[in-house]
């Protein structure tokens, strides 16, 4: 009886914890796609990867925080290479984003292949960062991730009118004497928490769609920027909602594709609800 | 060291450079990482259906599902939907539907996430192309040699309609350019490509092999034709150099190649930086 | 008078918003046209219209009685500059070399012949001097230039240049107005999507006025009155 009602518990921990990562997920995703950088995510998220590894292997321990920390440092390097790559050189846009996205993810797989040929039987579980993983997910971490949601969620709503406006009309939104650096800055820290959060559960890979698809089907229901954040929430919780459920019960599957798919078919229903209205 | 691995590993990488160079220049890299994506739900369908992963349906069928793909997304952008999102949507989510068939229904088979993620360049050699009990080599080194002169063949046989499609395409289409030919003859040459370098260095890193090379030679030349030589020239140096380093000391090749590419496009792009500051500071 | 381009019925949206509806006009031969109208007004999207550039939601429009598909190697269209990847490595001759393309057909390399008229058309321009120049390194003069000499090669009958004298400078201007009046003189038809009221009459003999509609089409004596010019620019629609 009481292994049923922990058992429970733990069952729901882990779905409070991915429906906000869904959540927030999808908030933060309106702001980037809504400033056509919808695929930044996805370079940052790969870029992490290597982040994870390497700070396994300074501190010779899974303790999630370290970890989480070493995937925020790299994307954070890696947004910063990008910029670099714009300012210095005529080399587009998007193939930085590619070769940035394939580049560190290539660096993790080599740091992965040297832990794995060291032979230290902690390793086993980074390989978790590629797709998420939420079976053996620690309360403790639960914990922290739902913090930070909150956190990121209650910072959004502080500044939505910034924000909207910002992304809106960065010439006016200056003129009104905000710095656009600072926000542009803030949001950027943002998204790169969330990653930072987020790819735990889904991965690396996919973490870019955990970001996108529910702003795309919040898009096809509403014209205001408000809506679009809570639809956008909404629907990114749902996702993550029902995929752990799913996941939780098919053990085989892993549960990032899970949650992409339902969040994915999400926004392909709305797209062809709107499309035929 | 094994010369039939190394083999494959330059032509593929030959291949990835020269189609690589068309694809930077217009603006199709991320669509590109798409398609590598998606080559794996095609060729989980291809292969629960076809029971061999050596079926040569493998290569129809997956590159089938890539230009469908690409398809989508341009509907997608037709309904006002921008690109970049158009393209994060679609392809998380036929990657995701194959790694869920993978997990369910084949567990215990011939691909496993880790090869389609990774590459089994290691292992690819044990397929054998064999005429009549006659080896002639793994059947890896004879696909990726086909598609290498195929996308040569392609490359000359429409270079002039290639470089106008890049450079301007509302004039190539007025200007009385098969555009629409080209353009999706090109599109299927890159599935194919793609999901022959799938088997290679799997899904993540073929983009790493398109874009690596074409980029850092776009950083030092000025003409179309040099750009070509000089990414070829680039994208076997580090592949060469990436199998070196991955056989002395044991890491996956498809890492070290793809960790290569960008080592060494920032080198080139800090060596140049560096070599206009010296230049300005001294005139 | 001879008819280049016969409209009927022509209904053209951009973004999904009508611009221009039920447009019927014949434009005549051997005219340097001008088009003129307020921003948004329409005039590039009618031009995109016509070549089939922008899909139309109605109307047949035919060139010298044929139809587009059937014409359109006759046809040179020179679109406003952003269209273009400027960082492409490639050479102003090359570019120019490019407008023989569509002519040659798939699988024809361009040869010596095709260089050699180049290098004639870049004369015309007075700029064959930069013919080895990646084209980023050139001004706004200067490019355009670039892009009227591709337009030469294609040896069209009908030309179509899309606010070919932004940001270019006035000696520029003057040069690429006299190419235009000797295509003219040899009988080419010459469409210009031009933004400004200035030199108007200078240079157009013949003017379609557009603003959400066709204002007034004619001979820019009949018809660049101060009703029809008020109407055009200064109506609210």
């Amino acid at each position: 009886m009481e292994t049923l009602i922990a058992n429970n518990y733990i069952l729901i921990i882990v779905t409070i914890g991915t429906t906000l990562i869904g959540c927030v997920s999808g908030i933060l995703g309106t702001i980037i796609t809504l400033k056509k950088e919808a695929l930044v995510g996805n370079a940052l998220a790969h870029a992490s990867f290597p982040g994870v590894i390497l700070s396994f292997m300074i501190m010779k321990n899974k303790n999630m925080e370290l970890l989480l920390f070493g995937a925020g440092c790299f994307s954070a390097i890696s947004l910063f290479i990008i910029k670099k790559i714009k300012k210095y050189s005529k080399i587009k846009y998007d193939s930085s984003l590619a070769l940035i996205l394939s580049g560190f993810f290539g660096l993790g797989q080599v740091l992965l292949s040297i832990v794995q040929n060291t032979g230290n039987p902690d390793q086993s579980g980074l390989e978790n960062f590629i797709f998420g993983e939420v079976a053996t997910i620690l309360f403790s971490d639960i914990e922290i991730i739902s913090i930070i949601s909150i956190i990121v969620i209650c910072i959004i709503i502080l500044l939505r009118k910034e924000i909207k406006l910002f992304i809106f009309d960065e010439e006016f939104f200056k003129s009104l004497g905000y710095s656009s650096k600072f926000l542009d800055s803030l949001i950027t820290i943002l998204v790169i928490v969330v990653i930072m959060i987020g790819i735990r559960f889904v991965g690396v890979i996919l973490m870019t769609s955990v970001l996108i698809a529910p702003s795309i089907a919040a898009r096809q229901w509403s014209n205001f920027f408000y809506n679009n954040l809570i639809l956008s929430g909404f629907f990114g919780g749902i996702s993550g909602l029902l995929g752990t459920l799913i996941s939780l019960n098919n053990p085989d599957l892993s549960i990032g594709p899970i949650i992409v798919v339902i969040s994915s078919l999400i926004a392909v229903a709305s797209i062809i609800f709107k499309k035929v209205k | 060291m094994n010369l039939e691995i190394l083999s494959i590993l330059i032509l593929t990488s030959f291949t990835c450079s020269l189609i690589g160079v068309f694809i930077s220049l217009r603006k199709m890299a991320m669509l590109m990482d798409a398609i590598s994506h998606t080559v794996l739900l095609g060729v989980v369908l291809v292969y629960l259906i076809a029971k061999d992963i050596n079926s040569p349906f493998l290569i129809i069928g997956a590159s089938i599902i890539c230009v469908l793909t690409v398809y989508l997304i341009e509907i997608l952008s037709n309904l006002n939907i921008e690109k970049g999102a158009a393209i994060g949507l679609i392809f998380p989510l036929f990657f995701s539907i194959g790694v869920l068939i993978m997990d369910r229904e084949l567990k215990n088979s011939q691909i496993s996430v880790n090869s389609a993620l990774f590459g089994k360049l290691e292992f690819i050699i044990f397929e054998r192309f064999k005429i009549n009990d006659f080896d002639l080599g793994p059947l890896a080194l004879c696909i990726a040699l086909i598609i290498a002169i195929i996308t040569t063949v392609f490359i000359i046989f429409f270079y002039k309609e290639l470089k106008l499609i890049s450079f301007d395409k509302i004039f190539a289409k007025t200007s009385g350019v098969s555009v629409l030919i080209v353009h999706y003859l090109f599109l299927s040459l890159i599935s194919v490509t793609a999901v022959a370098s799938f088997n290679v260095v799997g899904v993540i890193l073929v983009i790493s092999l398109i874009i690596g090379p074409s980029i850092t030679s776009l950083l030092f030349t000025k003409d179309l034709k040099k750009t070509i030589y000089l990414s070829i020239i680039i994208g076997i140096f580090n592949s060469l150099l990436g199998y070196i380093v991955a056989f002395k000391y044991d890491i996956a090749i498809s890492g070290v190649v793809s960790s290569i590419n960008i080592g060494l496009f920032l080198l080139a792009l800090f060596a140049r930086g560096m070599n206009e500051y010296y230049r300005r500071k001294l005139s | 008078m001879e008819i280049a381009i016969s409209i009927k019925n022509l209904t053209v949206s951009y973004e999904n918003k009508k611009i221009l509806s039920n447009i019927d006009m014949n434009i005549p031969k051997g005219k340097l046209i001008g088009i003129i109208g307020p921003n948004g007004g329409g005039k590039s999207t009618f031009i995109k219209g016509i070549l089939n550039i922008i899909k139309k939601k109605s109307g047949i429009v035919k060139f010298q009685g044929k139809d587009y598909r059937k014409y359109f190697k006759k046809i040179a269209y020179i679109p406003q500059r952003d269209t273009v990847d400027w960082d492409f490595p490639t050479t102003v001759l090359d570019v120019v070399i490019m407008g023989s393309y569509g002519r040659l057909g798939l699988f024809k390399s361009p040869g010596e012949k095709e260089k050699e008229e180049a290098i004639k058309n870049l004369k015309k321009l007075n700029i064959e001097k930069y013919f080895d120049r990646q084209i980023s390194q050139l001004s706004g003069g200067e490019k355009q230039r670039v892009f009227i000499a591709r337009a030469l090669m294609q040896k069209a009958e009908i030309y179509f240049m899309d606010e070919p004298f932004q940001g270019v400078d006035v000696k520029t201007e003057k040069e690429i107005i006299e190419i235009l009046k000797k295509l003219k003189e040899k009988g080419k038809t010459v469409l210009v999507v031009h933004h400004n009221l200035e030199k108007v009459k200078d240079y157009f003999d013949y003017l379609i006025m557009i603003n959400r509609e066709i204002v007034a089409i004619g001979e820019t004596n009949d018809i660049f009155i101060e009703k029809n010019i008020n109407k055009t620019f200064y109506r609210n629609y």
